[in-house]
């Protein structure tokens, strides 16, 4: 007898999606089916080791091989790169750009990293739970409105918006890495928003 | 991985014109030593550009359906320069395609609202015969324009601050 496949796509309950943004973690279902880690190509392979190959999401986007490789090696410098911003910041510009957008799934991974690594996060929850119009204090407001206006369609990001970073110390290369996160959110949160859902772990 | 292009001697500044470089125009040298500090991103995001119209995902959907779509979303996205870069690689989608015509009402929906698509919404392109591969790579090219219109308008923001 063949092997036995089933499809990891599915619609999810109603009970289990998730109430509002959360730090807690959540799994993501897909509406379009992934690769089977085992049918991996040589392309693939490499795109899925470790974690990558476990959920579904990399899965798909494997499916497109030559794109997902330039994307995760973007990714990889615009968070992890020597230099620039610390991580914390380009973490919280992730979160807020999800929070824009809508993407509940982004922003509790990036909010628990967000947390973990400004340890506060007191503040980081109060940003999921009142959304980018939230005060929190002189830097982290700054960020946040500079982020969320970039993440708008169109983006209105302004002058008097970076300046204000400026006057609070940033320089050119921590600016450049702030519109990277918060380009690259505007990127994933449509992944992840259009290619399937966020679920509650059972 | 995917092979780097085989370059030519560089010019002085250290590599040659990419995507963002020609879109910025007259604007490209005021930020060209800063996208230098991270050569990876300027790479890469070049790389991925390639990968989406050239690659072989691409021929599947159809090259001139996803230049018909980057050029929507740059309009839509209020990145005109952008969108006129699309424009101009000059191919042309046949009149009454339904397939480009499923892939555009999506990308403005993609667009616009993402938090409102729904599984509804994928099988809808899944129904005008797209692929598995080819939604994905439909989905990579809607959410690479959006990277652009953000790094354009930001870069754009920090050359103006510097002249």
């Amino acid at each position: 007898m063949g092997e036995q496949v089933v499809s990891e796509v599915r619609s999810v309950e109603t009970t289990l999606r998730p109430k509002g943004f959360t730090q807690e973690q959540l799994d993501w279902v897909p509406w379009v089916e992934p690769i089977r880690l085992g049918d991996a190509d040589e392309l693939q392979k490499p795109l899925l080791e470790g974690d990558r190959g476990i959920g579904p999401y990399f899965r798909l986007l494997a499916r497109n091989p030559e794109v997902l490789a330039h994307r995760s090696a973007n990714d990889k410098e615009i968070f992890y790169g020597r230099g620039g911003l610390t991580r914390a910041e380009r973490e919280l510009a992730a979160t807020v750009t999800s929070r824009h957008n809508g993407c509940e799934y982004c922003a509790s991974v990036h909010s628990r990293f967000t947390s973990a690594l400004s340890k506060r996060p007191n503040d980081v929850q109060r940003l999921l739970d009142e959304g980018n119009e939230v005060r929190i204090d002189e830097r982290w407001d700054a960020v946040i409105d500079f982020v969320d206006a970039l993440a708008a369609n169109p983006p209105r990001a302004t002058d008097e918006q970076l300046n204000r970073l400026r006057q609070l110390g940033f320089g050119a290369d921590e600016l450049h890495d702030l519109v990277l996160s918060a380009a690259s959110f505007s990127w994933a949160n449509r992944l992840m928003l259009t290619l399937g859902e966020p679920e509650v772990p059972a | 991985m995917t092979e780097a292009p085989a370059l030519e001697d560089p010019p002085p500044g250290g590599r040659h014109a990419d995507v963002i470089d020609a879109v910025l125009g007259a604007r490209a040298d005021e930020v060209r030593a800063l996208r230098a500090t991270r050569p990876a991103v300027v790479e890469h995001t070049q790389g991925v550009y390639e990968a989406l119209l050239n690659g072989p995902g691409a021929a599947a959907v159809g090259r001139e359906r996803l230049i018909a779509a980057a050029v929507a979303v740059a309009e839509l996205a209020g990145a005109p320069e952008l969108a006129a870069h699309y424009s101009g690689l000059g191919t042309v989608p046949a009149e009454g395609d339904p397939v480009l015509a499923a892939i555009l009402r999506h990308a403005a929906r993609v667009t616009s609202a993402p938090a409102a698509i729904t599984r509804a919404d994928i099988d809808a392109l899944s129904a005008v015969g797209l692929s598995e591969r080819d939604i994905v790579t439909v989905a990579q090219l809607i959410g690479f324009v959006h990277y652009q219109v953000r790094l354009l308008a930001g870069l754009t923001l920090i050359g103006a601050e510097h002249g």
